[in-house]
Protein backbone atom coordinates (compact mmCIF):
# COMPACT_ATOMS: atom_id res chain seq x y z
CA UNK A 1 0.00 0.00 0.00
CA UNK A 2 2.74 2.44 1.03
CA UNK A 3 4.81 1.55 -2.00
CA UNK A 4 1.83 1.94 -4.34
CA UNK A 5 1.00 5.36 -2.89
CA UNK A 6 4.60 6.52 -3.14
CA UNK A 7 5.04 5.26 -6.69
CA UNK A 8 1.75 6.77 -7.85
CA UNK A 9 2.61 10.16 -6.36
CA UNK A 10 6.15 10.17 -7.68
CA UNK A 11 5.03 9.12 -11.14
CA UNK A 12 2.46 11.89 -11.41
CA UNK A 13 4.36 14.77 -9.83
CA UNK A 14 6.64 15.71 -12.75
CA UNK A 15 3.85 15.55 -15.36
CA UNK A 16 3.29 19.34 -15.66
CA UNK A 17 7.01 19.89 -16.13
CA UNK A 18 6.69 18.31 -19.54
CA UNK A 19 3.74 20.49 -20.50
CA UNK A 20 5.74 23.22 -22.22
CA UNK A 21 8.20 20.87 -23.81
CA UNK A 22 8.31 21.18 -27.58
CA UNK A 23 7.12 18.03 -29.36
CA UNK A 24 9.98 15.90 -30.63
CA UNK A 25 10.80 16.50 -34.25
CA UNK A 26 9.94 13.58 -36.47
CA UNK A 27 12.85 11.76 -37.99
CA UNK A 28 13.07 12.38 -41.72
CA UNK A 29 12.41 9.54 -44.11
CA UNK A 30 15.49 7.49 -44.71
CA UNK A 31 17.17 8.73 -41.53
CA UNK A 32 20.22 6.72 -40.64
CA UNK A 33 20.75 5.57 -44.19
CA UNK A 34 22.52 8.66 -45.52
CA UNK A 35 20.56 11.41 -47.28
CA UNK A 36 20.34 11.25 -51.03
CA UNK A 37 18.36 14.47 -51.55
CA UNK A 38 16.92 17.44 -49.66
CA UNK A 39 13.19 18.07 -49.87
CA UNK A 40 10.80 20.36 -47.98
CA UNK A 41 8.63 18.53 -45.41
CA UNK A 42 5.01 18.03 -46.42
CA UNK A 43 2.49 20.04 -44.35
CA UNK A 44 1.09 17.68 -41.73
CA UNK A 45 -1.78 19.73 -40.23
CA UNK A 46 -2.07 18.31 -36.72
CA UNK A 47 0.70 16.47 -34.95
CA UNK A 48 -1.47 13.90 -33.11
CA UNK A 49 -4.86 12.79 -34.36
CA UNK A 50 -7.97 13.21 -32.22
CA UNK A 51 -8.61 9.47 -32.43
CA UNK A 52 -5.18 8.69 -30.97
CA UNK A 53 -5.75 11.16 -28.12
CA UNK A 54 -9.16 9.68 -27.38
CA UNK A 55 -7.87 6.09 -27.42
CA UNK A 56 -4.96 7.09 -25.15
CA UNK A 57 -7.39 8.72 -22.68
CA UNK A 58 -9.69 5.68 -22.61
CA UNK A 59 -6.76 3.31 -22.13
CA UNK A 60 -5.41 5.47 -19.28
CA UNK A 61 -8.80 5.47 -17.54
CA UNK A 62 -9.27 1.72 -17.73
CA UNK A 63 -5.68 0.89 -16.79
CA UNK A 64 -5.84 3.14 -13.70
CA UNK A 65 -9.20 1.72 -12.61
CA UNK A 66 -8.13 -1.88 -13.27
CA UNK A 67 -4.88 -1.48 -11.31
CA UNK A 68 -6.63 0.10 -8.32
CA UNK A 69 -9.55 -2.38 -8.21
CA UNK A 70 -7.18 -5.35 -8.61
CA UNK A 71 -4.97 -4.01 -5.83
CA UNK A 72 -7.96 -3.58 -3.47
CA UNK A 73 -9.36 -7.04 -4.27
CA UNK A 74 -6.01 -8.79 -3.79
CA UNK A 75 -5.48 -7.00 -0.49
CA UNK A 76 -9.00 -7.89 0.65
CA UNK A 77 -8.45 -11.55 -0.23
CA UNK A 78 -5.14 -11.64 1.66
CA UNK A 79 -6.67 -10.00 4.72
CA UNK A 80 -9.63 -12.42 4.61
CA UNK A 81 -7.14 -15.32 4.65
CA UNK A 82 -5.24 -13.73 7.58
CA UNK A 83 -8.51 -13.25 9.43
CA UNK A 84 -9.50 -16.89 8.99
CA UNK A 85 -6.06 -18.05 10.21
CA UNK A 86 -6.34 -15.85 13.28
CA UNK A 87 -9.83 -17.11 14.07
CA UNK A 88 -8.56 -20.69 13.81
CA UNK A 89 -5.65 -19.88 16.11
CA UNK A 90 -7.95 -18.26 18.64
CA UNK A 91 -10.34 -21.23 18.54
CA UNK A 92 -7.43 -23.60 19.32
CA UNK A 93 -6.36 -21.37 22.19
CA UNK A 94 -9.93 -21.35 23.43
CA UNK A 95 -9.91 -25.18 23.56
CA UNK A 96 -6.65 -25.14 25.55
CA UNK A 97 -7.81 -22.44 27.93
CA UNK A 98 -11.61 -22.51 28.16
CA UNK B 1 -12.31 -16.02 25.10
CA UNK B 2 -15.08 -17.44 22.91
CA UNK B 3 -16.62 -14.00 22.76
CA UNK B 4 -13.48 -12.76 21.06
CA UNK B 5 -13.85 -15.24 18.21
CA UNK B 6 -17.59 -14.97 17.93
CA UNK B 7 -17.71 -11.21 17.99
CA UNK B 8 -14.83 -10.75 15.63
CA UNK B 9 -16.94 -9.48 12.74
CA UNK B 10 -17.28 -5.78 13.51
CA UNK B 11 -17.28 -4.83 9.85
CA UNK B 12 -20.97 -4.14 10.22
CA UNK B 13 -22.72 -3.03 7.04
CA UNK B 14 -19.37 -3.06 5.24
CA UNK B 15 -19.03 -6.84 5.59
CA UNK B 16 -21.59 -7.65 2.88
CA UNK B 17 -19.63 -8.64 -0.21
CA UNK B 18 -22.85 -9.34 -2.14
CA UNK B 19 -23.95 -5.72 -1.83
CA UNK B 20 -20.49 -4.57 -2.86
CA UNK B 21 -20.42 -6.79 -5.96
CA UNK B 22 -23.93 -5.66 -6.86
CA UNK B 23 -22.93 -2.00 -6.65
CA UNK B 24 -19.73 -2.57 -8.60
CA UNK B 25 -21.57 -4.58 -11.26
CA UNK B 26 -24.19 -1.84 -11.54
CA UNK B 27 -21.52 0.82 -11.92
CA UNK B 28 -19.65 -1.03 -14.69
CA UNK B 29 -22.94 -1.80 -16.46
CA UNK B 30 -23.88 1.90 -16.35
CA UNK B 31 -20.46 2.96 -17.62
CA UNK B 32 -20.69 0.40 -20.44
CA UNK B 33 -24.14 1.70 -21.43
CA UNK B 34 -22.76 5.24 -21.21
CA UNK B 35 -19.92 4.36 -23.61
CA UNK B 36 -22.36 2.76 -26.04
CA UNK B 37 -24.56 5.87 -25.92
CA UNK B 38 -21.52 8.13 -26.30
CA UNK B 39 -20.33 6.38 -29.45
CA UNK B 40 -23.59 5.30 -31.10
CA UNK B 41 -26.17 7.89 -30.03
CA UNK B 42 -24.34 11.13 -29.17
CA UNK B 43 -23.19 13.02 -32.27
CA UNK B 44 -19.54 13.78 -32.97
CA UNK B 45 -18.83 17.33 -31.82
CA UNK B 46 -18.50 19.78 -34.70
CA UNK B 47 -15.34 21.67 -33.72
CA UNK B 48 -13.22 19.17 -31.81
CA UNK B 49 -14.33 15.98 -33.52
CA UNK B 50 -13.92 12.52 -31.99
CA UNK B 51 -11.62 13.69 -29.18
CA UNK B 52 -14.63 15.30 -27.48
CA UNK B 53 -15.72 11.75 -26.50
CA UNK B 54 -13.19 12.11 -23.65
CA UNK B 55 -15.77 14.43 -22.09
CA UNK B 56 -17.95 11.43 -21.10
CA UNK B 57 -15.16 10.19 -18.78
CA UNK B 58 -13.42 13.41 -17.90
CA UNK B 59 -16.36 15.25 -16.31
CA UNK B 60 -17.78 12.24 -14.38
CA UNK B 61 -14.28 11.51 -13.07
CA UNK B 62 -14.07 15.13 -11.89
CA UNK B 63 -17.37 14.77 -10.01
CA UNK B 64 -16.14 11.50 -8.50
CA UNK B 65 -12.98 13.19 -7.28
CA UNK B 66 -15.12 15.92 -5.70
CA UNK B 67 -17.16 13.23 -3.91
CA UNK B 68 -14.00 11.51 -2.66
CA UNK B 69 -12.42 14.72 -1.38
CA UNK B 70 -15.63 15.95 0.26
CA UNK B 71 -16.06 12.57 2.00
CA UNK B 72 -12.46 12.86 3.18
CA UNK B 73 -13.30 16.27 4.67
CA UNK B 74 -16.50 14.95 6.28
CA UNK B 75 -14.62 12.02 7.80
CA UNK B 76 -11.81 14.32 8.93
CA UNK B 77 -14.16 16.79 10.66
CA UNK B 78 -16.00 13.90 12.27
CA UNK B 79 -12.69 12.43 13.45
CA UNK B 80 -11.61 15.75 14.96
CA UNK B 81 -14.93 15.95 16.83
CA UNK B 82 -15.38 12.35 17.95
CA UNK B 83 -12.08 10.56 17.23
CA UNK B 84 -13.79 7.46 15.90
CA UNK B 85 -11.90 4.94 13.76
CA UNK B 86 -14.84 4.75 11.36
CA UNK B 87 -14.50 8.46 10.54
CA UNK B 88 -10.78 8.07 10.02
CA UNK B 89 -11.36 5.16 7.63
CA UNK B 90 -13.94 7.21 5.71
CA UNK B 91 -11.45 10.08 5.38
CA UNK B 92 -8.69 7.79 4.13
CA UNK B 93 -10.96 5.99 1.68
CA UNK B 94 -12.33 9.29 0.36
CA UNK B 95 -8.86 10.75 -0.17
CA UNK B 96 -7.57 7.65 -1.92
CA UNK B 97 -10.53 7.34 -4.28
CA UNK B 98 -10.54 11.12 -4.83
CA UNK B 99 -6.86 11.04 -5.82
CA UNK B 100 -7.53 8.14 -8.21
CA UNK B 101 -10.27 10.05 -10.04
CA UNK B 102 -8.33 13.33 -9.93
CA UNK B 103 -5.44 11.49 -11.63
CA UNK B 104 -7.88 10.37 -14.32
CA UNK B 105 -9.02 14.00 -14.73
CA UNK B 106 -5.43 15.26 -14.94
CA UNK B 107 -4.50 12.64 -17.53
CA UNK B 108 -7.58 12.83 -19.77
CA UNK B 109 -7.85 16.65 -19.60
CA UNK B 110 -4.46 17.40 -21.20
CA UNK B 111 -5.12 14.82 -23.94
CA UNK B 112 -8.34 16.65 -24.77
CA UNK B 113 -6.65 20.03 -24.27
CA UNK B 114 -3.95 19.20 -26.81
CA UNK B 115 -6.61 19.17 -29.52
CA UNK B 116 -8.40 22.26 -28.16
CA UNK B 117 -5.47 24.48 -27.23
CA UNK B 118 -2.60 22.98 -29.18
CA UNK B 119 -0.74 22.19 -25.96
CA UNK B 120 -1.07 19.58 -23.22
CA UNK B 121 -1.04 22.01 -20.34
CA UNK B 122 -1.99 25.63 -19.72
CA UNK B 123 -1.29 27.30 -16.38
CA UNK B 124 -4.84 28.59 -16.17
CA UNK B 125 -7.09 28.73 -13.06
CA UNK B 126 -8.99 25.46 -13.29
CA UNK B 127 -6.11 23.24 -14.33
CA UNK B 128 -3.76 24.78 -11.80
CA UNK B 129 -6.26 24.59 -8.92
CA UNK B 130 -7.08 20.96 -9.80
CA UNK B 131 -3.38 20.08 -9.81
CA UNK B 132 -2.87 21.78 -6.44
CA UNK B 133 -5.88 20.01 -4.90
CA UNK B 134 -4.58 16.71 -6.24
CA UNK B 135 -1.16 17.39 -4.70
CA UNK B 136 -2.73 18.34 -1.33
CA UNK B 137 -4.50 14.99 -1.15
CA UNK B 138 -1.38 13.16 -2.39
CA UNK B 139 0.41 14.76 0.56
CA UNK B 140 -2.42 13.58 2.84
CA UNK B 141 -2.03 9.99 1.58
CA UNK B 142 1.75 10.13 1.99
CA UNK B 143 1.30 11.37 5.55
CA UNK B 144 -1.13 8.57 6.33
CA UNK B 145 1.07 5.95 4.66
CA UNK B 146 4.36 6.97 6.28
CA UNK B 147 3.29 8.97 9.36
CA UNK B 148 2.56 5.91 11.47
CA UNK B 149 -0.64 4.81 13.18
CA UNK B 150 -0.44 7.23 16.06
CA UNK B 151 -3.04 9.71 17.21
CA UNK B 152 -0.88 12.69 16.19
CA UNK B 153 -0.56 11.54 12.57
CA UNK B 154 -4.30 10.92 12.43
CA UNK B 155 -5.09 14.38 13.77
CA UNK B 156 -2.65 16.15 11.45
CA UNK B 157 -4.15 14.14 8.59
CA UNK B 158 -7.65 15.13 9.68
CA UNK B 159 -6.72 18.82 9.67
CA UNK B 160 -5.16 18.43 6.23
CA UNK B 161 -8.19 16.55 4.92
CA UNK B 162 -10.50 19.26 6.25
CA UNK B 163 -8.54 22.19 4.83
CA UNK B 164 -7.96 20.42 1.52
CA UNK B 165 -11.64 20.66 0.66
CA UNK B 166 -11.15 24.38 0.07
CA UNK B 167 -9.30 23.28 -3.05
CA UNK B 168 -12.43 21.52 -4.32
CA UNK B 169 -14.44 24.72 -3.91
CA UNK B 170 -11.75 26.73 -5.71
CA UNK B 171 -11.63 24.20 -8.57
CA UNK B 172 -15.38 24.36 -8.97
CA UNK B 173 -15.73 28.14 -9.01
CA UNK B 174 -12.42 28.98 -10.71
CA UNK B 175 -13.88 29.19 -14.22
CA UNK B 176 -16.64 31.54 -13.11
CA UNK B 177 -14.33 33.73 -11.03
CA UNK B 178 -11.23 33.96 -13.19
CA UNK B 179 -12.18 32.66 -16.63
CA UNK B 180 -9.36 30.84 -18.39
CA UNK B 181 -9.28 28.54 -21.38
CA UNK B 182 -11.17 25.65 -19.78
CA UNK B 183 -14.55 24.97 -21.46
CA UNK B 184 -17.62 26.27 -19.63
CA UNK B 185 -20.23 23.95 -21.13
CA UNK B 186 -21.43 22.62 -17.76
CA UNK B 187 -21.15 25.87 -15.80
CA UNK B 188 -24.07 27.66 -17.43
CA UNK B 189 -21.96 30.03 -19.47
CA UNK B 190 -21.50 27.88 -22.54
CA UNK B 191 -23.99 26.74 -25.13
CA UNK B 192 -24.94 23.65 -23.11
CA UNK B 193 -25.04 20.07 -24.26
CA UNK B 194 -26.65 18.82 -27.45
CA UNK B 195 -29.84 16.90 -26.46
CA UNK B 196 -28.43 13.66 -27.90
CA UNK B 197 -25.29 14.02 -25.75
CA UNK B 198 -27.23 14.24 -22.50
CA UNK B 199 -28.20 10.55 -22.07
CA UNK B 200 -24.58 9.39 -22.43
CA UNK B 201 -23.38 12.14 -20.11
CA UNK B 202 -25.88 11.45 -17.32
CA UNK B 203 -25.52 7.66 -17.54
CA UNK B 204 -21.74 8.06 -17.25
CA UNK B 205 -22.18 10.42 -14.28
CA UNK B 206 -24.36 7.87 -12.44
CA UNK B 207 -21.99 5.04 -13.41
CA UNK B 208 -18.96 6.87 -12.05
CA UNK B 209 -20.76 7.87 -8.85
CA UNK B 210 -21.80 4.24 -8.30
CA UNK B 211 -18.20 3.15 -8.92
CA UNK B 212 -16.97 5.78 -6.47
CA UNK B 213 -19.36 4.47 -3.80
CA UNK B 214 -18.27 0.87 -4.43
CA UNK B 215 -14.56 1.75 -4.24
CA UNK B 216 -15.02 3.75 -1.02
CA UNK B 217 -17.00 0.84 0.43
CA UNK B 218 -14.26 -1.64 -0.55
CA UNK B 219 -11.50 0.63 0.79
CA UNK B 220 -13.31 1.14 4.10
CA UNK B 221 -13.88 -2.61 4.38
CA UNK B 222 -10.15 -3.09 3.87
CA UNK B 223 -9.40 -0.61 6.67
CA UNK B 224 -11.86 -2.33 8.99
CA UNK B 225 -10.36 -5.75 8.22
CA UNK B 226 -6.88 -4.44 8.93
CA UNK B 227 -7.97 -2.97 12.29
CA UNK B 228 -9.74 -6.20 13.21
CA UNK B 229 -6.67 -8.30 12.43
CA UNK B 230 -4.48 -6.05 14.57
CA UNK B 231 -6.98 -6.34 17.40
CA UNK B 232 -7.15 -10.15 17.15
CA UNK B 233 -3.34 -10.42 17.03
CA UNK B 234 -3.11 -8.46 20.29
CA UNK B 235 -5.75 -10.60 21.96
CA UNK B 236 -4.17 -13.83 20.77
CA UNK B 237 -0.81 -12.66 22.11
CA UNK B 238 -2.42 -11.86 25.47
CA UNK B 239 -4.01 -15.31 25.71
CA UNK B 240 -0.78 -17.05 24.70
CA UNK B 241 1.08 -15.07 27.35
CA UNK B 242 -1.48 -16.14 29.96
CA UNK B 243 -1.11 -19.79 28.92
CA UNK B 244 2.66 -19.64 29.28
CA UNK B 245 2.41 -18.45 32.87
CA UNK B 246 2.82 -21.29 35.41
Amino acid sequence: MRLLTLLACLALLPAPAFADEAPPAEAPAGAGQGATSFTAPAPTGERVSGLSLMVAAYIAVWVLLAVYVTFLLMRTRNLDADLNDLRGRLSKLEQKHP
Amino acid sequence: MSSVVQSSQPLGALSSLKGLWALMGLSFALIFVGIVLAFFVAPVEGTLGIVQKIFYFHVPAAFSSYVGFVLCAVGSVSYLLRASRWSDRLAQAGAEVGVLFAAIVLITGPLWGYKSWGDYWEWEPRLTSMLLTFLIYCAYLLLRAFGGEGEVARKIGAVMGTLGVVGVVVVHISVRLWGGVHPQVMTGQGGGLHPLMKPAYFVCIFGFLALTSALIWLRMRLGAQHALIEDLHLRAADVEYDLEQP
